[in-house]
């Protein structure tokens, strides 16, 4: 890892947190905000791991910046096009009895799409790029 | 940071502690555990998140499973959730189907 930059190439995540939470720090995000764009960005790689790759290894590219009016994460892979926008939220999906007879699974998306203020995605050169976006406080952090 | 687990039953009431993480790393843990638990009679399961410093929906999973598994019958408190882990409940609606005690609330 580098900068704001990563490269997962299947396994655990697991420096994702540690360069959501420096990008976090330095844009001056709140606790809760940092913690949504780590949830955001989690079920992002975790959908392209499971769902894109069907869970064989794949390149999954995270690279992020700030800007003066928000901090940024960008989750790239090149499996199949996926617009993580394009779907209908719709009901909770353990709203009521969905909980008790529902398919479990099914709330990765929302919980992404719910916890950052911007999501945006694009195919290009054969590559998903979703692109999270999470205001910053003004008179708060680095950069 | 993964995540510990400390799970007691005790007359029928299932007590479980989380520390740490619930994510796709954790979640098979916890779905044995929720697995042990369900193989056993209880009437009421607590789980204790006052140390559970994430929550993502693999986690989540583990829960519904857990309320699948026991039925409507058992009654499930989840105690002390932080903001943020109490946010990613009620977003999905799971709020609808358990006791949900916020921290600033205890």
């Amino acid at each position: 890892m580098s900068g704001y930059r990563l490269r997962l190439n299947g396994g655990p995540p697991g420096a994702l947190p540690v360069l959501v939470t420096r990008l976090a720090t330095d844009a001056g995000l709140s606790t809760a905000q940092g913690y949504r764009l780590r949830l955001a960005a989690d079920e992002l790689v975790t959908n392209a791991r499971e769902h894109g790759y069907r869970g064989r290894d794949g390149l999954i590219e995270v690279s992020g910046g700030l800007r003066a009016d928000a901090a940024w994460l960008r989750i790239e892979d090149c499996a199949p096009p996926f617009d993580p926008s394009a779907h209908p939220l719709g009901e909770p999906p353990y709203a009521g009895t969905g909980a008790l007879t529902g398919r479990l699974g099914g709330c990765g998306l929302l919980l992404a799409r719910r916890s950052v203020d911007a999501l945006t995605w694009e195919y290009a050169d054969g590559r998903n790029r979703t692109t999270l976006c999470v205001r910053r406080r003004r008179g708060v952090g680095r950069g | 940071m993964t995540l510990r687990i400390d799970t007691t039953v005790t007359e029928g009431l299932a007590t479980v502690v989380l520390e740490g993480e619930a994510d796709s790393r954790s979640a098979p843990s916890l779905y044995e555990t929720i697995r042990r638990i369900s193989a056993t009679p209880v009437t009421r399961l607590v789980l204790d998140v006052e140390r559970l410093t994430y929550l993502s929906s693999a986690g989540l999973r583990c829960l519904v499973y857990a309320h699948q598994q026991l039925g409507r019958s058992v009654r499930i408190v989840i105690t002390n959730a932080s903001a943020e882990v109490a946010e990613t409940i009620r977003l999905t609606g799971f709020d609808h189907s358990v006791t949900l005690v916020d921290r600033a609330a205890t």
